[in-house]
């Protein structure tokens, strides 16, 4: 089954200066994501899966698909660990 | 480097890099900038974020290290996230106040941030800043409380709660606080804007147009009431003047940003009109003279400030002493009491204010209790002692 992700609820976020700035007011902690981060978090809607918003990535920015999958990976377990995202 | 100089040199470099000459005039002070102490003070100010930007210009950033500016980009980011933060109360608190139909004014940082820095998160929100009518005043209370806001007291007052019951009534001012998760949101809400005693006596400011002259700011999603840019003007330069008593970089630099942004589209004959009492002219124009002495005369021009603050309402070394209070770190008690018996513009506005810290408790004893009760003769003598005993305590701690 294609994954899904969902936003933690309690996240806040804006951008600033190029930066989306996530912050979870649960904990305190912040985290701030460059640009393909951004269009990322952008996209992730609780509906489209993850190889449905890596498509759209792949159109929006002139990278190998093999090197976004990977950057994708980090970023989601890095988001999944600070309670940010979930997984269906 | 002290205080004082590195203060200056902090100002400098504003005024150097908002400077509309090429190459920059003041670049040494880039140069021979003791870095770590500077970004310490910077970080002290709460402007990480303004900072990082002013120091990554392209015309300034190879005169700082890029230790600097790393430092100041992640200060930077945690400053945004905090105001992220507060931005959200704040929309959700704009609203519930709009649904509970309690009419208010965003005053101070977060109605002019977006305008004089591009973004809202060059500087710490320390606090949303509200103000009321009075008569709102019970239900915007009982608002607050149903959405988890405690009423609190000032840590540093040291009466009974009931001496700070009166206060809150002197003032017109009550804080309000509420965790959220890891995060506190902090309010200051205005029922009525005052002078601290025994300064509202003679400024007013309750009857200054503050309702009748409003504009419109977004806050979030949210649309907000503030001051129009005359108003905001005077409530921030009276902030600092009275509240603050002309101390701490953060609020005169935000002063002068304010100026530097607005200065051309001011309403200058509308602001001596709204200021109409010599006192509270020369307050602002003591203000808009700082400013003019330390970022420059473009950003204030000395035909302003001259007609604010004409040269019969200062005494011989006044000034300096506003200086001196800028170049500190923190409010004292001390320049509170020698600013505040200096600010009006005329001897008898002076010794009126020294006769109400020497025979009205009120202007001394409310902050400390107001437990003993001491014959009326014994008054001078009896607040003389407390001023003594509040200033050693300060300089003790």
């Amino acid at each position: 089954m294609e994954r899904v992700l969902k936003k933690n609820p309690d996240i806040i976020w804006k951008d600033v200066k190029g930066e989306t700035i996530l912050l979870n007011p649960i904990n305190g902690k912040y985290f701030g994501l460059n640009k393909v981060g951004c269009v990322f978090w952008e996209k992730i809607d609780g509906v489209r899966s993850l190889p449905d918003i890596a498509e759209l990535l792949l159109g929006d920015f002139n990278v190998e698909k093999e090197r976004l999958l990977k950057d994708l990976e980090d970023l989601i377990k890095t988001l999944q660990e600070n309670n940010l995202v979930t997984i269906d | 480097m002290n205080r004082p100089e590195q203060n200056k040199k902090i100002l400098s470099i504003i005024a150097a890099l908002n400077s509309d000459e090429r190459p920059f005039v003041n670049m040494s002070d880039l140069h021979d900038a003791e870095w770590p102490a500077m970004v310490e003070a910077i970080q002290k100010t709460g402007m990480a974020g303004y900072f990082y930007s002013l120091f990554s210009q392209m015309d300034a950033h190879g005169e700082i290290p890029a230790t600097v500016i790393e430092t100041l980009r992640k200060s930077a980011r945690r400053v945004a996230a905090h105001n992220v933060f507060y931005e959200s109360q704040c929309a959700a608190l704009l609203k519930g106040l709009s649904a509970a139909g309690v009419d208010n004014i965003i005053l101070k940082g977060m109605s002019y941030m977006q305008d004089i820095y591009g973004d809202t998160s060059a500087r710490t929100m320390s606090d949303i800043d509200l103000l009321i009518h009075p008569d709102d005043r019970l239900k915007t209370l009982e608002f607050l409380m149903a959405c988890g806001y405690s009423n609190y007291i000032i840590p540093s007052f040291q009466g009974t709660p009931e001496d700070f019951t009166d206060l809150t009534d002197l003032t017109g001012e009550a804080h309000f606080m509420k965790k959220t998760g890891a995060l506190t949101v902090n309010i200051d809400l205005h029922w009525r804007l005052r002078a601290r005693y025994p300064m509202n006596d003679y400024l007013a400011l309750d009857s200054f147009p503050w309702w009748e002259n409003s504009g419109t700011v977004m806050i979030g999603s949210v649309p907000a009431k503030r001051l129009s840019i005359e108003m905001q003007f005077i409530h921030l330069a009276l902030h600092f003047a009275i509240h603050h008593q002309y101390t701490g970089l953060r609020w005169f630099i935000e002063l002068g940003l304010f100026i530097r942004r607005f200065g051309n589209d001011l309403d200058w004959e509308f602001i001596y009109g709204a200021a109409s009492s010599p006192d509270c002219r020369k307050l602002l124009g003591v203000c808009l003279r700082l400013i003019a002495d330390y970022m420059g005369n473009s950003w204030t021009g000395s035909e302003v400030w001259r007609r604010f603050l004409p040269k019969s309402s200062m005494l011989p070394g006044e000034y300096r002493v506003y200086k001196n209070c800028l170049m500190r770190e923190e409010r004292s008690r001390l320049a509170s009491y020698i600013c505040m018996p200096l600010s009006p513009a005329t001897l008898s506005g002076r010794l009126r204010l020294m006769s109400s810290f020497l025979f009205d408790s009120q202007g001394v004893i409310l902050w400390h209790g107001s437990d003993t009760r001491v014959p009326k003769w014994l008054k001078p003598f009896y607040n003389l002692y407390i001023i003594g005993r509040q200033l050693l305590s300060v300089s003790r701690a």
